[in-house]
């Protein structure tokens, strides 16, 4: 069986197609992890902009000279200190507005501590931080009973058309009583693209990657006319394919290995790790999953792996069924691919379920730790991570002895 | 050693393509002879178990093979008529790939591949990837990893095909070597590759089996079909349109004619023996003609 294994593996890896692939895969990541890069800028006190590496630098200097927890007080502080800076008329120009030293000075080094009284005391579509002009210190001391309350007022589907079961609500409430509170403040940036630009698109290659690769891996034989020689040969309809089926798991698996670590090397070296154990709320201050950032990124990279394997179980399904590779590839591709441009909502709630569970969606690991979508499975309900794990479970499970008994009653003809 | 086919049929939509096929085999060399579309590979196909019959059944030894299953497919060895390979694969990676999917373990398998390998004159090869042999050697490759497991019953469709007359004698020489004790079952449309080396041949013709014996047999059964006639060069075309001409040479102002005909053709026409290909021509002729290869004449229907 190794033996098998060793040459299912070699047929897979020693196409040019693979090599292209993987090599293909690789430098888009690289090269969507240096637009991350080149896309960040920051202003010195003096007014220098800077941008890519030295911004990130400078931000994260002037971020973890703050580092710490968000206490109430260092909250309403910070509050105090933008209200002060506001209130002073001295630090205004000519024109009426806020002189761009003072703002760099006094204003920018706390921007996202700012932001974060914002989306929680205010509205979490705001950036604008002119919004805290009417928020109170005391609401600023209240930060984490609003953000609670915000979280139960999303629950009572306040003004946004869903409802949710009161099961749903409890679970909800129940994980969110688990958020550790004060936050630690710390640089994050580093994270936040991670999750918000570099898993999606990231991922999504993976996806692709893996349906090039894998499409050869029943239906070559049928275009060569090996099946001829396999099926008729004693372990051919057996352990050659679980063999198959074994090979494609392991070559999946190198190639998300592949991607993860080019992912996460391309944005980690540059922007750092600092932030890791920060809670995740500090970058979806909504969500009501009490997890550390580095909890959500290991969470992420496990279920977004059980989805590939899915992806893998229905390409190898494909292959068996499609005479040729070529048609196996474009119809995995095109089922990955579509659901993506469903816009979030846009579909009725069975629909937006469906497709949240479907690869595309599946592998956006922030939005899937932040949307409110829960399924109820009898008496228990599960949350969007957990379903999404059993449907990429339940899909492997259902795909590939299909796989293996439409290749082992193959005819040919 | 027995191999039996009982009524074995395989219909394809509307067409029938293996007509209740019925012969019992046991050991030796077996060539089975017909024209294109004649139901060779459909039937050799549902002898190596990748294609279900519509109807009958194949027995080994008394057991039909589908239900012997992973048994009988271990006394296989099958060389199908488009030999599929892994082009990037080299010829010993080929083969021991193929060891392993038959159940050779590990050493026995290193050692028969290398074995079989030097049998068939590819082991100075044996490190280059198969995509770049020739149509000959990638022959030679795949009746290499048809005897890997030293099967019972070999089944080859159409060996040859493809292959220079050089090449091809040397296959012919590769499989009497390799047929001791098995049941060989030989495909070709080429009557020379299985004059020589079979034991029996079988004749099929639309999906039937019309004939069956050794070529000695056979031959002698035709007696008195094959005729030779010298006539004028110019009245070459009026035989062609009488009869099946299989074999024509000019010389000077006559031509040689070898004729294949029930009756005799014309007063000065000889009868000589017939062999192996004026019998193919004799029963496959109309096929020939509808593949516009040769003019009207011979057998008829």
């Amino acid at each position: 069986m190794t033996t098998l294994i060793y040459y299912e593996k070699k047929k897979l890896l020693k196409r040019k197609s693979t090599l292209i692939t993987c090599l293909l895969m690789v430098l888009c990541i690289f090269a969507i992890s240096l637009v991350f890069i080149s896309d960040q800028f920051w202003f010195e006190e003096d007014g220098t902009e800077l941008s890519g590496v030295e911004a990130i630098r400078a931000e994260r200097a002037a971020i973890q000279a703050q580092a710490g927890p968000l206490t109430q007080e260092r909250l309403r502080d910070t509050l105090r200190h933008y209200h002060t800076i506001y209130g002073d008329s001295a630090n205004y120009n000519s024109a009426g507005s806020l002189k761009d030293e003072v703002y760099l000075k006094e204003i920018m080094p706390y921007r996202r501590i700012l932001n974060l009284l914002v989306w929680v005391c205010v509205s979490d579509e705001l950036t604008d931080v002119s919004a805290l002009n009417n928020v109170t210190e005391e609401m600023a001391e209240g930060f984490y009973e609003i953000r609670r309350a915000n979280v139960r007022g999303l629950l009572d589907a306040e003004g946004s058309g869903e409802t949710f079961t009161q099961a749903e609500k409890d679970a909800a409430l129940a994980l969110d009583q688990q958020v550790c509170e004060p936050f630690t403040y710390d640089y994050t940036s580093g994270w936040r693209t991670l999750l918000t630009r570099g898993f999606p698109l990231s991922f999504l290659l993976i996806a692709l990657a893996v349906c090039v690769i894998i499409s050869p891996v029943f239906s070559w034989e049928y275009q060569t006319g090996a099946d001829a020689v396999v099926l008729s040969a004693k372990r051919g309809r057996s352990q050659a394919v679980l063999a198959k089926i074994t090979a494609g798991f392991l070559v999946t698996s190198q190639i998300y290995a592949l991607g993860v670590c080019t992912l996460l090397l391309c944005v980690l070296v540059p922007f750092g790790t600092g932030g890791w154990n920060c809670e995740f709320q500090l970058l979806s201050e909504t969500s009501f999953y009490g997890l550390k950032i580095w909890q959500v990124i290991l969470s992420g990279i496990v279920i977004n792996y059980i989805v590939i394997l899915s992806v893998m179980a229905f390409v190898m399904l494909l292959s068996a069924v499609c005479i040729t590779p070529f048609a196996a590839v474009i119809v995995s591709m095109f089922c990955t691919v579509v659901p993506m441009f469903f816009p979030a909502g846009s579909a009725g709630g069975l629909m937006n379920h469906i497709l949240a569970l479907l690869p595309a969606k599946a592998m956006e690991t922030y939005t899937v730790f932040s949307a409110y979508m829960f399924f109820p499975m009898g008496k228990t309900v599960v949350t969007l991570p957990y379903m999404i794990l059993i449907a990429a479970i339940a899909l492997i499970v259902i795909a590939l002895p299909f796989a293996h008994r439409r290749f082992c009653k193959h005819q040919v003809v | 050693m027995e191999l039996t086919f009982d009524r074995l049929t395989k219909q394809f939509q509307n067409k029938i393509a293996v007509d209740r096929f019925s012969y019992t085999m046991t050991g030796g060399v077996y060539g089975l002879l017909g024209a294109n579309g004649a139901g060779k590979t459909t039937l050799m196909r549902m002898l190596c178990t990748v294609l279900k019959p519509t109807g009958g059944e194949i027995l080994y030894n008394g057991s039909t093979i589908e239900r012997m299953g992973v048994a009988y497919r271990d006394i296989l060895g099958y060389l199908p008529q488009n030999f599929g390979y892994y082009p990037d694969f080299s010829a010993r990676d080929f083969m021991l790939y193929m060891a392993s999917l038959k159940g050779i373990p590990g050493h026995a398998a290193k050692r028969r591949a290398d074995e079989l390998l030097h049998m068939v004159g590819l082991s100075d090869v044996a490190g280059e990837k198969v995509g770049s042999f020739s149509g000959g050697m990638k022959q030679r490759l795949g009746i290499a990893q048809a005897v890997l497991n030293d099967p019972k019953v070999l089944v080859l469709d159409e060996p040859t095909a493809g292959l220079d007359p050089k090449e091809r004698i040397r296959f012919r020489n590769l499989i009497s070597d390799l047929s001791q004790d098995k049941i060989v079952v030989l495909s070709t449309h080429i009557v020379s590759d299985v004059e020589y080396i079979s034991d029996q041949i079988v004749m099929m013709k639309k999906g039937r089996l019309i004939l069956s014996g050794s070529p000695a047999e056979l031959t002698e059964n035709a007696a008195g079909l094959v005729w030779t006639l010298t006539v004028p060069g110019s009245q070459v075309r009026l035989y062609e349109a009488d009869f099946y001409i299989c074999n024509l040479r000019h010389m000077g102002d006559m031509a040689e004619l070898r004729i294949v005909s029930e009756e005799k053709p014309a007063p000065t026409a000889q009868s000589v023996p017939a062999n192996l290909e004026d019998l193919f021509l004799y029963h496959f002729a109309d096929e020939l003609e509808r593949s516009n290869t040769h003019p009207k004449g011979g057998a008829q229907q």
